[in-house]
């Protein structure tokens, strides 16, 4: 039985859908699909940051790897089924994940991020030097619109970009719900509260981490293949660390709620496009709102508006997530 | 007659020693508990005693020396695999699950010796069969009222009194108890005795504590440790011991050796 809240939200997601997708122009459509997927990579990032306590940096590693799967499948292989590519992306991130992952969670805090850091340089490093397979610099062009075979036709509008975009970002955000939810999600909120006690009740906690890593991974591959596709192209920039740092802040924005993230990914894609409008000096705008934000501490705002809205109902509610990590 | 039985102890540590940034913590120790055994360990700060918890329990690996459980070699098993062979423990610091209910604390504590629960990456942690057994875990101990309060909402002593009902809560063979009065109240202190009481019989306890009544009150035996060695281990009752104890506390001449006896 699903809860009424859920209910309302999806179908509040379902309307915003629909209302976005007619009333739009088609550039607006594309900022709109780029903000799925920053709210998708956000929501990957959460279920780490937020609810495990791991402040990763690796993100745009599994980000633009999704990215270049579905690119060098479009490219070397001709292979043009979305969700062959969407598998493909997933699958193979999943694997890199679990090879960093085995390796950088035996650290942690300062060390975990210097790591992971590494890491998402070096995969980048690679994209660049691999010029047979991923074109170096100058990136993988010509991926054409997807086949959404078995489904008729091809991913190629405005409306449909955004759609499937908008639809992967709504099964990323019921996917991170469910997890949080589920043992295996309080067992990673336990592990980042304290995990001493964790282990000494028996939980391998290494193991649950490197789940956390590997499932967060495979999600955040999934809006990267999409960009590829709405951008017809794949370039090292889906891999650079600033990727990994943006990710993190639009966690930071999403106040240690859980649906937060989605919501701060949509608008920092917006935020961006508007500042960029009516400035060249947006980046100093936008560095001065982010610095703004991080001094509130969104986390403890959130949870000072929480107490406000329900002082005197007495439920249970601790925090999501707390993110002093971050810092 | 440590750890030299025919039958196989609870717990069990051989010739253990400990060097930490160059100091020797604890030096050749070895103790035995033997099942349903209930052991208090007493000495000044600094002796050793939670050092050796955490060689017991797995947290620091000793440089030599062995420790096994139910007989079983478990030298180089980490923290959790031990909890999961019948290993549980408290903190002297309290060590709690801080974000979440008090029920959801004691779930995990429940879910963790159940494999099937423990791994589910899809169905919430509430079941049916866990949220009984925990609501009656928590009733048995007092806490029935207090399920739905976040743990930030307990009082100290109520959140100790849960340190308690977590390590239980998988039915442990061996309880390794550190402190568990640490910072309560006589009325507190009283209460979380008389919780420790109640344990099962065949539950082997063994129990880092100061107060020295508390720690014969509650344990047949009373292991004295000083400066990383064990200084002598003999029956609560035992005028020796507290002969014993008085010395490492206090420093006065040393006492017979037939305590070790």
């Amino acid at each position: 039985m699903p809860s009424r809240p859920l209910v309302i939200g999806i179908v509040l997601a379902v309307v915003a859908i629909a209302l976005v997708r007619n009333g739009s122009s088609g550039y607006a459509l594309s900022v709109w699909s780029l903000a799925m997927v920053t709210g998708g990579l956000g929501m990957s990032l959460s279920l780490l940051v937020t609810h495990a306590g791991m402040p990763s940096l690796a993100q745009a590693a599994f980000y633009g790897t999704g990215g270049y799967a579905v690119g060098v499948l479009a490219v070397r292989t001709s292979q043009d089924n979305l969700w062959v590519g969407l598998l493909v992306a997933a699958v193979v991130a999943g694997v890199l994940a679990l090879a960093l992952g085995a390796v950088s969670l035996r650290t942690r805090g300062i060390y975990f991020q210097i790591i992971t850091l590494s890491f998402t340089a070096m995969i980048w490093g690679l994209a660049v030097k691999w010029r047979s397979l991923t074109g170096g610099d100058d990136g993988l062009v010509g991926i054409y619109p997807p086949s959404l075979s078995p489904l008729p036709g091809y991913l190629v509008s405005p409306q449909d970009v955004f759609l499937c975009s908008a639809i992967a970002l709504l099964v990323i955000c019921l996917l991170v719900r469910t997890v949080r939810h589920s043992t295996f999600g309080h067992v990673l909120v336990g592990i980042r509260d304290s995990e001493s006690r964790m282990a000494a009740l028996g939980y391998r906690t290494t193991a649950y981490r490197l789940g956390a890593f590997v499932i967060a991974g495979v999600l955040a591959a999934i809006p990267g293949a999409l960009l590829t596709y709405q951008l017809q192209f794949s370039s090292p920039a889906q891999l650079n660390f600033v990727v990994s740092i943006q990710a993190l802040l639009v966690v930071v924005l999403g106040a240690g709620t859980l649906m937060g993230p989605a919501l701060a990914g949509i608008g920092v894609v917006w935020l961006q496009e508007l500042l960029q409008r009516h400035t060249s000096h947006w980046l100093l705008v936008l560095g001065g709102i982010y610095i703004a934000v991080a001094l509130l501490n969104p986390p403890v705002l959130a949870q000072r508006v929480r107490r406000r809205l329900a002082p005197s109902r007495g439920r249970h509610d601790a925090p999501e997530g707390s993110l002093e990590v971050v810092s | 007659m440590i750890g030299t039985g025919q039958h196989t102890a609870a717990l069990e540590a051989h010739s253990v020693s400990v060097r930490l940034g160059g100091v020797q913590i604890l030096h050749d120790l070895s103790i035995s508990i033997d099942r349903g055994e209930r052991r208090a360990i007493v000495g000044p700060n600094g002796a050793g005693k939670t050092t050796m918890f955490n060689v017991l329990g797995g947290g620091l690996r000793p440089d030599s020396g062995r420790v096994s459980l139910n007989g079983r070699d478990v030298t180089r098993w980490n923290v959790s695999r031990r909890a999961s062979a019948g290993l549980a423990r408290t903190f002297q610091v309290t060590n709690l699950m801080h974000t979440m209910s008090v029920v959801d604390n004691v779930v995990l504590a429940l879910a963790a010796s159940r494999p099937r629960v423990r791994r589910d990456v899809i169905r919430p942690l509430r079941s049916r069969s866990l949220d009984g057994s925990a609501a009656e875990l928590l009733e048995r101990w007092g806490l029935g009222d207090r399920g739905k309060a976040p743990v930030e909402a307990l009082s100290y002593g109520e959140r100790r009194e849960l340190e308690l009902v977590l390590a239980v809560a998988g039915s442990p063979d061996v309880l390794m108890l550190d402190e568990p009065a640490a910072g309560l109240s006589p009325a507190e202190t009283a209460r979380v005795c008389e919780l420790i009481e109640r344990l099962p019989r065949n539950t082997s306890i063994v129990l880092i504590e100061h107060d020295l009544d508390m720690a014969l009150a509650l344990s047949d035996t009373v292991t004295v440790m000083a400066e990383g060695t064990i200084r002598g281990t003999g029956r609560a009752d035992d005028p020796g011991v507290s002969a014993l104890v008085k010395e490492v506390y206090l420093g006065t001449e040393p006492v017979q050796e037939e305590t070790h006896a």
